[in-house]
């Protein structure tokens, strides 16, 4: 593995696992729900960079692609979590 | 990737760790701040790999769900334990339905826009973000994807509606 994609690949592994601390770490439902947009965005980088420093180049947007898809859903993923806490909350 | 770009992209990737640990440790006021800054980093680490495009949408999806996650120092609860005679919920509803009136405008604007505008028609790389090859990608390609992700979307939305307006 080249250097590059190592290091592409340590820090998105590093935002996610930020994002399973914080996950694990508070007892607040919305501090749970925020590591939704951490776990996305830590997956996103890792996405983009075996995307540029992928040994095929056949398709060298697929990665961004990816990446773009995955903090719209992480994205989409709070907002029902948030409503689902807050029909809760309600009931 | 020369050093500059790898100690950019540590940087910013350090920067989205600070915010997603900031906003475990740190007091729930904060955790909007938190949040802005673990969108800021991860922008800043998909744009030194080369996708702009994706840093853009990290910045604003991220960065939405910041107001999303903050802390509001009244809850809804308290709203309504009010006394009867403080109109709390009134200016809300203003705002709601300038909202509504705004939205019917804009839809208006944009539905005369493609049917009587007149577009240039010429040549389009796409610039530097690499637009039109993400738009190959995902409105061609890939439409079933950005489907589902939009679906998802709408589903979140509609949910948020759902209980946030309709117990109000």
């Amino acid at each position: 593995m080249n250097q590059p994609l190592a290091v592409a690949l340590v820090a998105g592994a590093a935002v996610v696992a930020a994002g399973v601390f914080l996950a694990c770490w508070s007892d607040a439902p919305r501090a749970r729900l925020a590591s939704l947009p951490a776990l996305g965005a830590g997956a996103a980088i890792a996405f983009a960079g075996v995307s540029r420093f992928a040994a095929s180049r056949q398709d060298p947007s697929s990665g961004q692609e990816m990446a773009a898809l995955l903090v719209v859903a992480s994205l989409a993923a709070l907002l029902l979590g948030l409503a689902f806490n807050r029909g809760e909350q309600q009931a | 990737m020369d050093t500059s770009l790898t100690l950019i992209l540590a940087t910013c990737s350090g920067l989205a760790v600070a915010g997603a640990l900031a906003a475990a440790l740190a007091p729930a006021t904060w955790r909007a701040g938190a949040m802005l800054l673990l969108a800021a980093g991860t922008a800043g680490a998909l744009a030194s790999l080369g996708a702009g495009f994706a840093a853009l949408v990290a910045l604003i999806a991220l960065g939405a769900a910041a107001p999303l996650l903050a802390e509001s120092p009244v809850s809804s609860r308290g709203l309504t334990a009010r006394s009867a005679g403080v109109p709390a919920v009134r200016p809300r509803r203003l705002a709601a339905q300038l909202g509504a009136v705004g939205a019917g405008l804009i839809l208006v604007l944009f539905g005369f826009a493609a049917l009587r505008g007149d577009f240039l028609r010429t040549g389009y790389s796409g610039g530097w973000l690499g637009t039109a090859a993400m738009g190959r990608l995902l409105f061609g390609q890939d439409a079933l994807a950005a489907d589902a992700v939009a679906g998802l979307l709408f589903v979140g939305l509609l949910a948020q509606t759902w209980t946030g307006w309709g117990r109000r």
